[in-house]
């Protein structure tokens, strides 16, 4: 057949007789025959072929071929499939032992894959398997079949796309507004886990025969694009545009509130039968309002229902409801036929002007800013107040208070462990703190006290603690402190000593004693820790089994423990870091703090051992404390909080493995531990902090493979991180601990410079590390490295060597008299350096 | 590798019209194709176990990079990446059979269970059998090389050709149909 008239005839033909049942076909293909003898020969041929092929050029399911029912995926039977998802085939599965009659879906993955994908891939499922709510589809499980496509395990749902459903059951308005509220609480649970579905839309929302609806393929999106190796920031791969919001048209990054937007899609089409179409020029939301399109559809909606839908389907995401629960909160109101709080949002944002309007400004900037809500508990409490008549007083009690904990407290608690928030946590902030300054000048009643003094306090954590996420603002911090710490004293004078003051005043000092340590006056922070230490440990003896006070008293012990290493108590430190532990050990409740605490401790106990020379309790310590941070982490994945202490452990570990000897291992953990810390310093580039950690990470590391004979690296390493430290020093506040590292680290590139033959640059090195480690306060910590380092200026020769091994011997001494050992990391104990000093003195005579 | 926005711009303005886009996207999907393809053929002995659709998957998210794109536009993509993907595949089976002398036959008998991705001579004969199908009928050879090479599912084929899922079905029962005969000899048919 070689003409184009000739093979549309034949594919007609063939296309009928396909249609028809086998009796039905003999016949037409008699009479082709008759009627189309040319024709004849070529269709034989093609209906032979058609049974012939088999699954020739049939595309299978991606990575291994297409399954069959009665095969096995991980611990699934497959049963039949269900469906081509847009993402990949899915199949009716069940358990393979016979312990469960476990109906499951299994859906597999179409996506290129790579060893570290498979590891994203399993972090975000991990996510989502957590996501256990009613209404949503539970994601039960996942992996790789064999030939390394990933699949997922969830629910199996057998039911209709809720559209269908309603229509099939006739439902009325009411009905289905109920039915979605069930939807909405589902996707405000998993907004509250932080997690966005990215492509809600009917067939993902199946209702049950029994009438409840079930998400499906919550964050899968994510998972697609873990699976596929790229970081699952943003958008869906593969969105129903439909239903997509305007952002996620234009790839922008997206919030829950794109869930808000799809989700209001769904509402609508269900009770206006029709979708909203997003106007494509500015100045208009959309192309027709709800009440329009449920007109268009010959139904009529309520007036109000028609105000809540078009502000959920606002084009600007901060014009929307601030979150699910406020929208369902409307729809609920509607069904009550109570009045809806959105009617009056045009007057609000409107008018800023008088000082309820504080609160506009907050809000708008924390919904802007976060999408995750939190502005919504503000936005209400401001049409509350609005309504009520309320003293003057009473009334900015309250203001205060919800400041204090919506803004302050809960929004800050909530970003803590999402890498990437600094930037918008330094917003909140500044507006927090303008409006508690303007409240301070006039309170006077203790309760107002005590809520101002929390809020500056919150605050002040934000704005300059050196060991978290810090924003760098330590002056600033300093202020609020202070600020809050007269607040409490006026209030233990006022109120004769209320146990919240204590605790309050105890929070303040330590936090004043935090700063003052991150500058170096170690003498006075130690007196306030210790303060703290003794009225937390009242506290905690007051009301044993309470968990607050015991994490505070073991947090105390712990700083106070910290303080004393950097005076050189080594002793005295251990005593602190033991009772620390033991206290977070003994405690039995379920709150990650006391875990971590324990690791941490762990983790110095470690460090005390390693300065001893006592490596196997070292090794011993921090395997205790890496074992605490993965139990930890598996039950929160994903958490940078422990991600950053894990980092931490393995570092140490590597240390110690190095001073023993151990350097293909001390190797391995070090440049683990590197890589870990890098990659949280990629997600947040603001926070200062995981720069540091980077910096200090990789100059261990350098030295690791100094050691280990990779000297090659071991320059770049120590080289880039010297260049790190000198960064870090000009861009901002200077802690002891930096001032330190970075001498650490400039001798440790002096030592390798040298070994390059270049001694002039290397003596410029070990200057200056000398003229860091040596800088009063003096860090006692580091007391042996500046006994290395001088030694090194000794034996670098010139004029002035003699004086600097003297000073080195002289320093090693002190060092050995608090109980440190020299070892590989440090070498050169006083004996060495004595030994070279007479070695020299003989040379020159 | 430009950034993602532009790969994205540059889908709009095709959809839009703007066939000068159109061309450029070519270029770059042709490219990056050819990049990932290329470390997967070196890879593999015979193509016997690459999946064209695996690789178009992973250009697709390659190029997006962490944008997501809206689904027409990705349909259109995966139009293109079809289209490339068989070229490279095809090109690349040409030279490897020219670098096998005098080894290579070019009408191999047909398997009942052979599995579909082909080895390189029957990729070769499915190319140029292709081709004459396409002189015979242009949207079916076009639904067989979305759906091999591209990956589509009829729907997602129908989407795209902007006909039915009944249509793309027929099509692609006849145009298979007709290639397995075509592949046993040319002039078969």
């Amino acid at each position: 057949m070689t003409d184009r008239l000739g093979y549309e005839r034949l594919s007609a033909a063939f296309a009928e007789w396909a249609e028809l049942d086998p009796g039905g076909r003999e016949a037409f293909r008699q009479r082709v025959h008759d009627t189309s003898p040319a024709l004849a020969d070529a269709f034989d041929r093609l209906i032979a072929a058609d049974s012939e092929a088999g699954d020739f050029l049939e595309p299978p399911a991606d990575g291994s071929g297409s399954f069959e029912p009665g095969e096995r995926i991980g611990a699934y039977r497959l049963v039949a499939p269900v469906g081509d998802g847009g993402m990949g085939a899915v199949y009716l599965a069940a358990r393979d032992d016979a312990q469960f009659d476990q109906r499951v879906a299994v859906k597999l993955i179409h996506a290129g894959l790579g060893g570290a994908a498979s590891v994203r891939f399993r972090e975000e499922r991990q996510i989502l398997a957590s996501l256990s709510h009613p209404y949503i589809a539970h994601l039960i499980d996942g992996g790789e079949t064999a030939a390394g496509q990933p699949y997922l395990v969830m629910e199996y749902v057998a039911g209709e796309a809720i559209t269908r459903y309603c229509d099939r059951h006739e439902l009325d308005t009411g009905a289905r507004l109920r039915l979605c509220l069930k939807v909405c609480d589902a996707v405000r649970f998993a907004h509250a886990h932080l997690v966005v579905h990215c492509d809600i839309k009917p067939s993902n929302i199946l209702v049950t025969a029994e009438g409840t609806p079930k998400l499906l393929d919550f964050g899968i999106a994510r998972l697609v694009h873990a699976a596929a190796g790229v970081s699952p920031a943003r958008t869906s791969l593969m969105l129903t545009p439909d239903y997509a919001s305007p952002e996620q048209v234009r790839n922008l990054p997206l919030t829950t509130s794109a869930d808000l937007y799809s989700l209001a899609v769904v509402v609508c089409e269900l009770v206006t039968g029709g979708r909203p179409r997003a106007a494509s020029h500015d100045g208009q939301d959309l192309v027709e309002s709800p009440r329009d399109i449920a007109r268009r559809h010959g139904r009529r909606l309520g007036a109000d229902l028609d105000t809540v839908l078009l502000k959920a389907l606002r084009k600007i995401p901060s014009d929307r409801y601030a979150s699910v629960e406020q929208f369902a909160g409307d729809l609920g109101r509607y069904l009550d036929r109570r009045p809806i709080l959105a009617r009056g949002d045009a007057r609000l944002y409107r008018a800023r002007k008088f000082a309820a309007r504080y609160w506009a400004g907050v809000a708008a900037t924390l919904v802007a800013v976060t999408g995750l809500g939190i502005g919504a508990a503000l936005s209400q409490r401001q049409a509350t107040i609005a309504e009520a008549q309320r003293a003057a007083a009473e009334r900015r009690f309250n203001d205060v208070r919800a400041l204090a904990n919506a803004v302050v407290f809960e929004f800050d608690r909530s970003l803590q462990s999402v890498p990437g928030s600094t930037a918008a946590r330094r917003l909140v902030l500044d507006r927090g703190l303008q409006y508690l300054e303007r409240l301070a000048s006039d309170a006077a009643e203790p309760p107002l006290l005590r809520e101002l003094a929390r809020g500056y306090q919150r605050v002040a954590e934000v704005q300059g603690d050196p060991f978290f996420r810090n924003l760098g603002d330590v002056d600033g911090a300093a202020r609020s402190y202070q600020r809050a710490e007269d607040l409490w004293l006026q209030l233990v004078r006022l109120e004769a000593g209320r146990d919240e003051d204590r605790e309050g005043y105890a929070t303040a000092i330590t936090g004043q004693a935090d700063l003052l340590w991150g500058k170096g006056d170690f003498d006075a922070a130690f007196q306030r820790y210790e303060r703290a230490l003794s009225v937390r440990t009242e506290l905690h003896a007051k009301a044993p089994s309470d968990p607050a006070r015991a994490y505070a008293a073991s947090r105390a012990a712990y700083t106070s423990g910290q303080a004393l290493t950097k005076l050189g108590r080594f002793g005295e430190a251990r005593e602190r870091y033991r009772a620390s532990l033991a206290i977070a050990e003994a405690e039995d409740s379920k709150r990650k703090e006391f875990p971590t605490r324990a690791a941490t401790a762990a983790m110095k106990l470690g460090d005390c051992a390693r300065r001893e020379g006592d490596l196997d309790g070292a090794i011993r310590q921090y395997e205790r404390g890496k074992a605490m941070t993965e139990a930890l982490l598996d039950e929160t994945p994903g958490s940078e909080v422990f991600e950053r202490l894990q980092a931490f452990m393995v570092g140490r570990l590597s240390l110690a493995q190095a001073e023993r000897g151990e350097l293909s291992e001390a190797y391995r953990n070090a440049r683990l531990a590197l890589n870990q810390h890098e990659r949280l310093a990629k997600a947040d580039s603001a926070d200062r902090q995981s720069r540091v950690d980077v910096a200090t990470a990789r100059s261990d590391f350098g030295m690791v493979a100094f050691l280990a004979g990779d000297v090659a690296t071991a320059r770049d390493m120590v080289a880039v991180s010297v260049s790190e430290f000198e960064s870090l020093v000009r861009t901002g506040s200077v802690t002891v601990d930096l001032r330190s590292d970075f001498g650490v680290a400039l001798r440790r590139d002096g030592d390798l410079l040298r070994r390059a033959g270049r001694p002039a640059e290397a003596v410029a090195r070990y200057e200056a590390a000398v003229a860091r480690l040596a800088q009063t306060p003096r860090d006692f910590e580091y007391e042996a490295e500046l006994a290395v380092a001088q030694a090194r200026l000794g034996e670098m020769g010139g004029p002035q060597a003699a004086t600097w091994l003297r000073q080195s011997f002289d320093t090693w001494r002190q060092a050995e008299s608090r109980g440190v050992k020299a070892g590989r990391m440090q070498p050169g104990g006083s004996e060495a350096v004595a030994r070279l000093i007479s070695a020299r003195a003989t040379a020159r005579r | 590798m430009p950034p993602p926005e532009d790969v994205t711009l540059l889908l709009h303005a095709w959809q839009q019209g703007d066939a000068a886009a159109g061309d450029r996207l070519a270029l770059l999907v042709h490219a990056e194709l050819r990049r990932i393809a290329g470390r997967r053929l070196r890879a593999e002995r015979d193509g016997h176990t690459l999946q064209p659709t695996a690789l178009v998957n992973e250009v697709w998210v390659r190029l997006m990079g962490q944008h997501g794109v809206v689904w027409q536009n990705r349909l259109q993509f995966y139009a293109l990446a079809a289209v490339a993907m068989r070229r490279i595949l095809v090109d690349h089976a040409r030279k490897r059979s020219a670098s096998r002398r005098g080894r290579d036959v070019p009408h191999v008998p047909v398997n009942d269970d052979l599995p579909s991705p082909l080895p390189d001579a029957r990729l070769i004969a499915l190319d140029e059998a292709l081709e004459r199908l396409a002189a015979l009928d242009t949207r079916h050879a076009r639904v067989v090389e979305l759906r091999y090479f591209g990956g589509l599912s009829v729907e997602e084929v129908a989407e795209a050709l902007a006909v039915s899922a009944g249509t793309v079905k027929r099509d692609w029962r006849t145009a298979r149909a007709w290639l397995f005969n075509e592949m046993r000899g040319p002039g078969t048919t």
